[in-house]
């Protein structure tokens, strides 16, 4: 053995003979055993490098921060001079101004067209040459201390306005605050597996060990508390001045959560490889996503996860990351494995790549790509499509988010032509299935559309749900959840902005009597806008205000038109009574 | 500076001067990694992780450089870190491009070489001088036990294969641990 060791060392610090090295490599190939040592010696001695290199790295690292506030530092020393500079220049010419008597052999200077100076002698004027850089430089301080004054002002003045605003808001959100509905609240065990069906039929399942602390991102044991809320009824929504909206997109709801976590009063985040199963008490609608909330000016916006995920990525390479997590989803909730994807028929023994294959040269070859161009599409842009498939094979639907409308009709066109494919299989029977595929612009000269022949681009994801029994979705996040999805109408759209009389600090919903869609209102001079809807879509104009200790509603049945002026009377109710006239519209939902 | 610079320290044994140079990727490598969930901490490790791989691969001569340092080290950073989080779904892992495939390998291999690190480090600090200056600095056992005030080249010898045959059974043990 320790024979063997030698030879390595010789053999790898190159001590060998030509004879001597065949011969090692040829032990290397015939002898397993040695072979195995050969490699352990090998590891083992990586290993050692190892330490070696991440001293290296660290003080590399070290040198680098240490540069960095060196470069800080001399920048600073530099302003320290420079004032320096500017403070002695100052003294130095107020005693010449003052000191000098008029003279005929003047020289003159001329500085910024405002200030002149004057000297007398030659080699003072030399100097002067030398101040007169400096001077500048101060008299270009107080030009920026004026800037940055406007700007102040500026602020203030925002402020004040977002104050005046706030003041009569802050009345209807303390209202909207003391109408807010009391959680569930759940103990369970983190160690173990949960689940639970929530009053309004909300299933919820939690991995175990799924929790950790916010603020020191340890794990937790032992009891744990959540709380949800779930919002189904239209009441509900518009009592938690909830609104379902995506950007400019409208959205429409299969019910929302808010979901909180906590351990003794600390609050808890998921895992980053945790996600918690939910399934919304809803059905009857396709394509419904997983949206995440946040509270934007008290107002609520959606993100769709999925994009999400895409954008940070984008953001931080500034090129499209070939990461897709994208997909093919079965109907019957659980991911299934690839080998249950639709296959494109002749690749039924060739697996799914060439499958992918197909549908790429299917979409590069129909894609009308001068849309890239008349889009002004640059560099590359990539774009999520669903294809749905149903039990026999064939193509029922194709999803796509926030495209453009001729991008998403020539991707609609395009795909639903595929032709019918051998249907996903799960246990050997057909089922229902979607594809995830994304799709790369690119305004490249050679490149044009289509996805990388070698890209991954399909891979299972659980994020979007079936259809039959609720939908079914996974959350890896806790806060503000909404299972939607995204109104697509071809029918026309319209600005619609009106005023209402009295609705000073009034909160304006709209609620669509056709889809569960709410759309909050924006406040632009003495008009609500609703930005862009469809027309001619019949939809209950809501406000609610509160005046003092008073509370006002008013409700009004209207069709989408352009308008500009609309008799909407409030009148005063209780808390009661408004939560019952909002009970009443629930019908118009589902 | 440019990569050419950045390869020729490389090459030109200033891998120190090479390393600072990189650190200036660090920050968007730093934000790779929390955006994806992980702590400052996290990315530092992975950073150096990512560092690590490179100077290894640079190291064998069947290496090119095909991208740029910094798609290299974000690619190898972005494995590293999926694999630490044990993200890689079996379907990613079937459809990897053939340079993700070596990305992986490096980073799959180097773990071995971290379990051999940290297999080092359980040795006393006796052995791990010896080894070191046997094995990293090439010096002789003479020279070593000169300096170790080792009796003879020979006991030098003798305690080198005895660190050796140590650092070899905790890095088994810790294999056997790592797959059970």
């Amino acid at each position: 053995m320790e024979n063997y060791i030698d030879l390595i060392n010789a053999y790898l610090n190159k001590t060998l003979s030509k004879a001597e090295v065949l011969s090692f490599e040829n032990k290397l190939q015939t002898d397993s055993e040695f072979t195995a040592i050969y490699k352990e010696h090998i590891v083992v001695l990586s290993g050692i490098e190892r330490v070696n290199l991440i001293e290296e790295i660290s003080s590399a690292k070290q040198n680098y921060i240490r540069s960095k506030w060196l470069k800080y530092l001399g920048i600073s020393i530099g302003i320290i001079l420079i004032s320096i500079l500017a403070y002695n220049l100052i003294a130095k010419s107020q005693n010449i101004e003052n000191s000098n008597p008029i003279n005929n052999n003047t020289v003159e200077f001329v500085l910024d067209s405002t200030k002149t100076k004057t000297e007398t002698e030659k080699e003072v004027s030399v100097k002067i040459i030398s101040d007169t850089v400096s001077i500048e430089k101060v008299i270009s301080k107080p030009k920026v201390n004026i800037t940055s004054e406007k700007e102040t002002i500026e602020v203030i003045y925002k402020k004040d306005d977002f104050e005046v605003e706030n003041s009569t808001k802050n009345n209807i959100i303390s209202f909207f605050k003391s109408v807010e509905k009391t959680p569930q609240s759940i103990s369970l065990s983190n160690e173990e597996y949960f689940e639970i069906t929530l009053k309004e039929g909300t299933k919820i399942s939690i991995p175990k060990n799924a929790f950790v602390d916010e603020k020191t991102g340890k794990s937790v044991s032992g009891k744990i508390d959540i709380d949800i809320k779930e919002y189904y009824e239209l009441s509900d929504i518009l009592l938690a001045n909830l609104s379902t909206k995506s950007d400019d997109e409208l959205l429409e709801t299969g019910g929302m959560l808010y979901i909180e976590a906590s351990k003794n009063g600390s609050k808890l985040n998921l895992k980053p490889n945790k996600e918690l199963g939910i399934v919304f008490n809803n059905s009857g609608k396709e394509n419904m996503q997983l949206f995440e909330g946040e509270k934007v000016n008290d107002n609520i916006n959606w993100v769709l996860r999925d994009k999400i995920e895409v954008n940070v990525i984008d953001e931080l390479t500034g090129e499209i990351q070939q990461e897709a997590e994208p997909v093919a989803i079965s109907l019957k909730s659980i991911p299934f494995s690839v080998e249950d994807m639709p296959v494109y028929s002749g690749c039924e023994k060739e697996g799914n790549e060439c499958t992918f294959q197909k549908i790429r040269a299917h979409v590069s070859r129909k894609f009308n790509t001068d849309i890239i161009e008349e889009l002004n599409i640059t560099g590359q842009r990539r774009i999520n499509t669903i294809i749905k498939f149903d039990e026999a094979g064939n193509i029922t639907e194709v999803v796509t988010s926030n495209l453009e409308p001729l991008l998403r009709d020539e991707v609609n066109k395009v795909l639903m032509d595929l032709p019918q494919m051998i249907p996903a299989k799960k246990n050997k029977k057909a089922i229902a299935s979607q594809l995830l595929f994304p799709i790369v612009l690119s305004n490249g000269f050679d490149e044009f559309l289509g996805v990388k022949p070698e890209n991954a681009t399909i891979v299972l994801n659980s994020r979007l749900g079936e259809v039959d029994n609720g939908y079914a979705l996974n959350s890896p996040k806790l806060g503000w959840i909404n299972c939607d999805r995204f109104v697509r109408s071809k029918k026309k759209k319209i600005k619609y902005k009106l005023k209402i009389k009295d609705s000073e600090g009034a909160n304006v919903k709209m609620i669509f009597k056709s889809i569960s869609s709410v759309l909050p209102s924006k406040r632009i001079d003495n008009q609500i806008s609703f930005g862009e809807i469809p027309i001619d879509e019949d939809v209950i104009l809501l406000a609610i205000k509160k005046k003092g200790d008073k509370l006002y509603l008013g409700i009004k049945d209207v069709t989408t038109k352009a308008v500009s002026e609309l008799d909407l009377s409030f009148k005063e109710v209780t808390v009661d009574e408004l939560k019952n006239e909002l009970i009443k519209l629930n019908k118009t939902f589902n | 500076m440019s990569d050419d610079k950045i390869m020729a320290l490389f090459k030109n044994g200033k891998r120190d001067k090479a390393f600072r140079e990189l650190y200036k990727l660090f920050p968007r490598i730093e934000k790779l990694i929390l955006s994806k969930g992980g702590t400052k901490a996290d990315a530092n490790d992975v950073f150096q992780e990512a560092l690590i791989i490179l100077n290894r691969n640079l190291e064998k001569s069947d290496f090119k450089l095909t991208s740029s340092f910094y798609t290299y080290l974000y690619s190898v950073s972005r494995f590293v870190w999926k694999d630490t989080q044990k993200q890689f779904s079996r379907q990613e892992l079937h459809n990897l491009e053939s340079e993700d495939v070596s990305i992986l390998d490096a980073v799959l291999e180097e773990q071995k070489y971290q379990l051999a690190e940290h297999a080092f480090r359980k040795l006393g600090e006796r052995c791990q001088q010896l080894l070191q200056r046997f094995y990293l600095k090439k010096m002789t056992f003479k020279a070593i036990a000169e300096v170790m005030q080792f009796k003879s080249e020979k006991v030098a010898k003798n305690q080198k294969y005895k660190c050796l045959q140590k650092v070899k059974d905790i890095y088994r043990t810790q294999v056997k641990t790592v797959q059970s």
